[in-house]
Order: structure tokens, then sequence, then C-alpha cells
């Protein structure tokens, strides 16, 4: 038996909050964290990279669920968009992964020391709660909005 | 550079405590009998929130570990005192895992609170330049201007 790690999912919003979170094993492709929400109750348009493509069963599937997936293709795509949306999209990949690298920093994704698995999951739905929590709090304070260094100090 | 001024302790528990409320309000979540998620038995010594509470607080204060944050809350005063009845380390763990359905729908009310309940980019907005007949080889020569959405998502 080999332990392959686990990979998280991170559904941001366009003002940088997390409106879901995922996490599956490491040794599956990451579109498999985008058929995982055909079993949650989350319904939304999602923008994501190339590796986010579903499968034509699957689209339909997912269009049924009510998840709208604009994900950026790979570059042997047989039917390529349009020049204006792929740079759309290509413009939007930068603010997510600074918030994926943001989130990661701040509520040190890999600290997370559990013996079992719900309890893991239980404290990484915490962590994506602190992170919304801290974003309110800062706006309501008119704190520095992406900051949680005076949360920490607070310790 | 200006340094971001640091919150006592007590005002970041106040403010997360406040915070949780204003999700929990947004949720249409009440609490009854100190239970946010309906269950048998008798009245718990320490509230539903107040769990929810120092959950998040171990993430925001970076704690890796519920034994250093255990250890760090029994030894602290300011802390003692503002929960005075306090669970045993495994409890509180238990009471997590268990309020973990209710984390999901309070990250979703936040934002909703924040203004996002709906997103800015649904299917029923019509995006140009995706159908199959503009993109076959001899279509017919389309607007090549991109339309300036309502709100430009960012």
């Amino acid at each position: 038996m080999y332990f392959h790690g686990a990979r998280e999912h991170l559904i941001f919003t366009p003002e940088g909050r997390v409106a879901f979170l995922l996490s599956i094993p490491g040794n599956r492709h990451d579109v498999n964290g985008l058929y995982a929400l055909l079993k949650t109750p989350f319904k939304g348009a999602l923008l994501g990279d190339s590796a986010y493509q579903p499968n034509t069963t699957k689209a339909s599937q997912l269009q049924a669920h009510g998840i709208h997936v604009h994900a950026e293709q790979k570059s042997n795509a047989k039917q390529p968009r349009p020049a204006p949306l792929r740079d759309w999209l290509h413009a939007r990949r930068s603010p997510v992964e600074r918030r994926i690298g943001l989130f990661d920093h701040q509520f040190h994704a890999q600290g997370t020391l559990n013996r079992a698995v719900r309890h893991y999951h239980a404290r990484r739905w915490a962590k994506a709660l602190g992170h919304n929590c801290s974003r309110h709090i800062n706006a309501d304070q008119h704190l520095a909005f992406e900051s949680v260094a005076h949360f920490n100090a607070a310790a | 550079m200006p340094t971001s001024s640091a919150l006592s302790l007590e005002d970041t528990v106040t403010a997360l405590y406040c915070a949780l409320d204003d999700a929990l309000a947004e949720a249409k979540i009440e609490c009854r009998d100190g239970k946010l998620i309906p269950r048998r038995g008798p009245v718990p010594d320490m509230d539903d929130r107040e769990v929810l509470c120092l959950a998040v607080l171990q993430e925001l204060l970076r704690f890796e570990s519920d034994n250093r944050f255990f250890l760090w809350i029994a030894n602290h005063p300011t802390m003692r005192e503002l929960f005075p009845r306090m669970l045993t380390r495994q409890k509180f763990a238990e009471r997590r895992a268990l309020l973990t359905p209710l984390m999901q729908q309070l990250c979703q009310a936040f934002c909703a609170l924040d203004g996002e309940g709906q997103p800015p980019f649904s299917s029923s907005t019509r995006i140009p330049f995706t159908s199959v007949s503009s993109c076959a080889p001899n279509a017919a020569r389309v607007s090549t201007a991109w339309p300036q959405p309502a709100t430009a998502p960012r």
C-alpha cells in the first residue's frame, strides 16, 4: 500500500473568498476534482485551467447538475476557441493562482496534523472558514483586506 | 512601510465570534440549547458556537497541532476567562468533526454576506465566438469587438 498524498482543489469567488474545498487522492488527475463536485451540492460557473476540461459524458452531467465549466484548452485542441476568449481566460488565471498561493502561505496548507481522516477534513474546512472570516473582519474593521498578520500577532 | 495594527486577543476572539454570528444569521441557522446541528442528548457544556470560534481561532493563530493549541489555552489567562468551560482535546475534535457540514455552509454564507451570492458569469450569459458556426472554416465574418460586460469581472 502506498500513500500518494492528497491534492486539494479550491474554488475562489471573484472577490477572493473560498466558496468550496475538495480533497482527492494525489494519484488522480486534476479533472477528478471537478467530477467530485457532482457528489456535492455545489452549483455555479467555474473558470479553470486546461486540466479541468471534462469529457463529453461528464460535461453533460455537470451541466445537468448546474456546474458550468469554462476551462482553458490544451494546445492541441481540435476546435480552438477564438483568441479574445482564450486571452480573457488566460488573463483570469494569475489572480486565482495568487490567491491559492496566499491561502497556502497564510493557513499553512501542509500543516494539518491529525490522525483520522474526518478530523483532517474538519480542519481543512476550518482553514477555509478562517480565511473567509479574516476577510470579513478585515473589511469590517478597515484593515488590510488580505492580511492575517494582526491575527497571528494576537497569540 | 506602515505596519498593520495588531488586535488584542480579546478583540480578535470577539470579532471572530461576531463574524461567525453574522454568517449563521445569513445562513438562517439558529442555535437551540447550545446546538447548531440538531442532535440527541443533553445541553452541552460548551456551546457549538464557542467550539466553532475556537476551531477558527486555532487556524488564524497558526497552531499546527491540537495539543499545542490546548496547552496554550490552558496556560493563557485571557483564554481561560473567555472560555471558562473548556472541553477536553478529544471531545473538542469530535465536536469539530461534527460541525464540518456547518462550516461548509458558513463558507458560502460569507460569500453571500459580501454580495457574492450569485456568480457574475452565469450560464445565461451569452459568450460570443463560441458557436460552431463561428469556428467553422467558411464561417461568415463576425464582429471582432469584444462586448463590454455590465460589471467588469476581475
